[in-house]
């Protein structure tokens, strides 16, 4: 895949001048493959996009479009189109004015089937002649999508695409956007604080913290293996329990390794009063703090043996003290770190 | 390593185009501004400086310095500045408050209607006011003709609608709950308005209270028509210095006495317009409420304001324009095409040609160098450097706001008439003036709509492939061309009206309108008064005609595009540009 798609090489970008951003950060984005950069906000990630777009100059590094530097090459000549997280719709031109913005040099013909066909893609045929004005922030959301994968992007940046959006509808864009990137072999780099949201989509997930890329891996890879205690916090693990404490619970650690447990890791095993056997290990009970009801479930917070705080989804109402077990493959083991 | 060496080397990025792009744009304004505006200036404080031979003399400045004359015609200045400031804000709050927070039958009428005597030329309202006022006017038994209450009166015509304006833009964005958390707090409806409410618009009354005073210290036609001679001030001191006794050196030494004035109040005006820019509050839709017993004040004094501040002047200059010799009729009106005194040798309606002819083209001059003034001032610099130098061509462009506009007439007098430059024979001095005086106004309008573009949405286009100039075209023009609409408005209204700066241009052959109306009301004789009456309430319908249309092309724009259009930049304040377009 050398020279195919996109490299970043060493980027360092300062915000707003003074405020180092992005310190030393390389990626590659093969073509045709979908890269995930998670952070949290002020993570470096926007400022990360930005830089690859064009929009904010490197202070160091390179950014390479198959085998090209791009340090000289302008924001609109790059091929790289950005979609931003309220979609920025030109409010005095029609949907379908706004999706043909960047294809006007295509012929008029060829212009308006592409308008149409993409309208459908993004599942809104007869849009058209409609005001921006007129859309909901759902629809306003996919004609910014429409207007992005036109002029055929050589790499589409995706900048927190759906965080503006309710959950319901974040949901179903997800799919739209994942079954048009596929459909469109589209390159693209989308960076996200929204797990949920690099997970759907994403080959690859860059995990980034404090202008750093803190580990690139697949979905599924990163999720097994986080490369730190930091990530797999960040992922959403925890509490972390050291060596002595994990064997005191029936899980054998290395030396050096902390236990994460993720958010399906403990497991309440009580029936009648009474803890339950199980082949893996032990069960242990805990004092339960504060519960709350959620959708077929009750979420209880949970003291461990040791004071860390966890939590633990029970059927019923759970008394002051309820039998757990950890669930070992919904725990990883990481390196305890600094 | 240093980021800012690093990066500066670097090509720069983004949508705003290169720094010199905007060089060449901005270089056709500064040229403007340094031949027409600071070239007269600099020349007209070294005559105050220079004897006849052109030797360095302090004479001409340290005697006027010297005169108790001048030291009562600054006192004079001041006292009706600061008297006009503090009415108008008196009456200006409590009319923002019903026009903008509550909810009453025909507001919107209202407010259109409190925005033209705004923009009325200052001879008309001078006429109206005199009209009022003279020995046989329906007012004349208060003997207030030629009086200090007068010329206050008549400042506060015109500026009690800026207050309104700027304050009840604010207030209609102030989110209505913190108020309510107040309220449920146990605080009465005065803890509220003293502790919340009025806290929250300060930076808007105190922006709007340093405008009103430059303009009522600047003020010239007005005090020239109603204050007489008793009641002059430094403005109309120099016309009557220059015209009267030709007497130059001491023009040009009070001249310099006034830029000292207006620099300060516009350097007051300045630290308040930057204080401004905090984060409020805001609704995301206009709070307004039904009236209660307790507005029934607010709304009384809002209604006498309306009616007999605003209303009874235009009124009564309106039926007296139909009063003739031989009872009422169109008579005055009727007159107007001919010429009947020798001064005159054009008729009304010929001047009222001139009028328009120069008024187009000093808005096309205007408009020209304020979309460009506006191009530059839009920009979001990056470096140190570039946005000082964004800052000083912002204030640069500003500076003839607060010159007087007497300084720049009488400065084009004395530079432009000789080599290099002598255009004291052609017509186009007259709109050039104009449009220097317009010009402020026409950035103010445009900027507020430039700025609250989203920089994501230019930056979304040029990632499509859009270049400076497609963004400006496909974008950034369409979403400002409801502001254009207005600022046309705005620039064609003060051309016409424009006096200060055209009573030391105009040729006798070629008057305009408010020239001509300022001859016939200090001529004798009933025709002449009635005549100029006519002519005042012609150059009314026209100015209220041109702001109408303006404020109705502006409306009618089809696309939504963020921002109010309702009102020059300066009439709002700076606080929504902070709250909303930073996102």
């Amino acid at each position: 895949m050398m020279g195919s798609g996109l490299e970043v090489r060493n980027a360092v970008v300062y915000y707003e001048r003074t405020k180092l951003a992005v310190d030393g950060v390389s990626l590659d984005v093969a073509r045709g493959e979908v890269v995930a950069v998670l952070g949290a906000s002020g993570s470096g990630k926007s400022t990360l996009l930005r830089a690859v777009a064009g929009l904010e100059p490197l202070a160091n590094g390179r950014i390479v479009f198959d085998g090209v530097d791009l340090a000289d090459v302008e924001v609109s000549k790059r091929g790289f189109v950005v979609m931003f997280q309220e979609g920025q719709l030109f409010p005095h031109l029609s949907v379908a004015r706004n999706v043909a913005y960047g294809i006007r040099d295509l012929p008029r013909a060829e212009r308006e089937q592409r308008v149409n066909e993409l309208l459908h893609t993004v599942e809104l045929d007869g849009y058209a002649n409609r005001a921006i004005s007129t859309l909901s922030g759902g629809e306003a959301q996919r004609v910014a999508l429409a207007r992005s994968l036109a002029p055929n992007p050589r790499l589409l940046l995706l900048d927190e695409p759906f965080s503006a959006l309710d959950r319901a509808l974040r949901e179903h864009l997800l799919q739209v956007v994942s079954q048009a990137l596929r459909l469109t072999r589209t390159t693209a780099l989308l960076v996200t604080h929204d797990q949920d949201e690099a997970f759907a989509l994403a080959d690859r997930i860059a995990v980034l913290a404090d202008g750093s890329i803190q580990q690139i891996a697949t979905p599924d890879h990163l999720w097994r293996h986080p490369a730190s205690r930091e990530v797999a916090e960040f992922l959403g693990y925890g509490p972390f329990l050291e060596k002595p404490e994990a064997k005191a619970l029936g899980i054998e650690i290395a030396d050096g390794e902390v236990l994460g447990i993720g958010p399906r890791g403990l497991e309440a095993v009580e029936a009648h009063g009474q803890l339950l056997p199980s082949p893996q290990c032990f069960g242990f009970y805990v004092v339960v703090g504060e519960t709350r009801h959620a959708r077929g479930y009750i979420d209880a917070v949970v003291t461990l043996p040791h004071g860390q705080q966890a939590r633990v989804r029970t059927k019923n109402e759970p008394d002051l003290r309820l039998g757990v077990r950890l669930v070992p493959e919904e725990c990883v083991r990481v390196s305890a770190g600094a | 390593m240093t980021p800012g060496l690093a990066v500066a080397a670097r090509k720069n990025t983004g949508t705003d185009g290169s720094p010199w792009v905007w060089v060449a744009v901005g270089i056709v304004p500064v040229a403007f501004l340094a031949v027409f505006f600071a070239w007269p200036v600099a020349a007209l404080i070294a005559r105050g400086f220079t004897d006849a031979d052109g030797a360095f003399t302090g004479a001409a400045v340290s005697s006027v310095l010297n005169s108790g004359r001048t030291w009562r015609i600054v006192g004079q200045t001041l006292a009706q500045a600061f008297a006009g400031t503090a009415v108008s804000v008196l009456l200006g709050v409590p009319g923002a408050y019903v026009l903008y927070r509550l909810r009453l039958p025909g507001r919107r009428i209202l407010r259109a209607l409190v925005i033209v005597p705004f923009v009325l030329p200052s001879v008309v309202v001078g006429v109206a006011f005199a009209s009022l006022l003279n020995e046989n006017g329906p007012l004349g038994f208060l003997g207030l003709r030629e009086s200090f209450t007068a010329v206050v009166a008549a400042l506060v015509f015109f500026n009690y609608s800026v207050v309104v304006r700027t304050v009840g833009g604010l207030w209609a964005r102030l989110d209505p709950r913190t108020e309510q958390a107040a309220r449920s707090l146990g605080a009465s409806n005065a803890r509220v308005l003293a502790t919340v409410t009025l806290p929250a618009l300060a930076p808007a009354i105190a922006s709007a209270a340093a405008l009103v005073f430059l303009f009522c210290a600047s003020a010239f036609g007005v005090v020239l028509v109603l204050g007489g001679v008793s009641y002059g001030t430094v403005e109309t001191e120099i016309y009557y210095q220059t015209t009267q006794l030709l007497d130059l050196p001491t023009a040009a030494a009070l001249s310099i006495l006034q830029l000292v004035i207006i620099t300060a109040s516009l350097l007051v005006s300045n630290a308040t317009r930057t204080r401004n820019e905090r984060a409020l509050r805001f609704a995301s839709k206009a709070g307004s409420q039904r009236p209660r017993a307790s507005d029934i004040p607010a709304i009384a004094i809002t209604a006498l304001v309306i009616l007999g501040l605003l209303l009874t002047p235009l009124l009564c200059l309106l039926w007296r324009s139909l009063q003739t010799q031989d009872g009422i009729g169109l008579g005055n009106y009727l007159a107007l095409g001919e010429t009947t005194d020798k001064s005159v040798t054009v008729s009304v309606w010929e001047a009222t040609l001139n009028s328009l002819g120069t008024a187009l083209a000093a808005t096309v001059i205007a408009i020209a160098l304020g979309v460009a003034v506006s191009y530059v001032l839009s920009r979001r610099p990056k470096t140190s450097a570039s946005k000082l130098g964004v800052q000083v061509f912002d204030s640069a462009f500003m500076l003839p706001l607060g010159v007087s506009a007497v300084t720049v007439g009488f400065g084009f007098l004395i530079t432009l008439n000789r080599p290099p430059l002598d255009l004291r024979s052609s017509w186009v001095l007259i709109p050039i003036a104009q449009a220097l005086v317009a010009l402020p106004l026409v950035v103010r309008t445009l900027l507020p709509t430039w700025r609250a573009i989203d920089p994501r949405m230019l930056q979304a286009a040029a990632t499509l492939g859009a270049g400076p100039p497609r963004l400006f075209t496909s974008i950034e023009f369409p979403l400002i061309l409801r502001g254009v609409g207005l600022a046309v408005g705005f620039a064609f209204a003060t051309s016409l009206g424009e006096f200060g700066a055209t009573s030391f241009l105009s040729r006798p052959d070629r008057p305009t309108l408010p020239v001509v109306i300022f001859k016939l009301i200090s001529r004798p004789g009933v025709e002449n008064l009635g005549m100029a009456l006519a002519a005042s309430v012609v150059l009314a319908v026209l100015t209220a005609l041109v702001m109408g249309t303006a404020e109705l092309l502006g409306q009618a724009e089809p696309g939504k595009a963020p921002g109010d259009y309702g009102s020059p930049g300066f009439l709002k304040t700076g606080v929504g540009q902070s709250g909303k377009g930073a996102r």
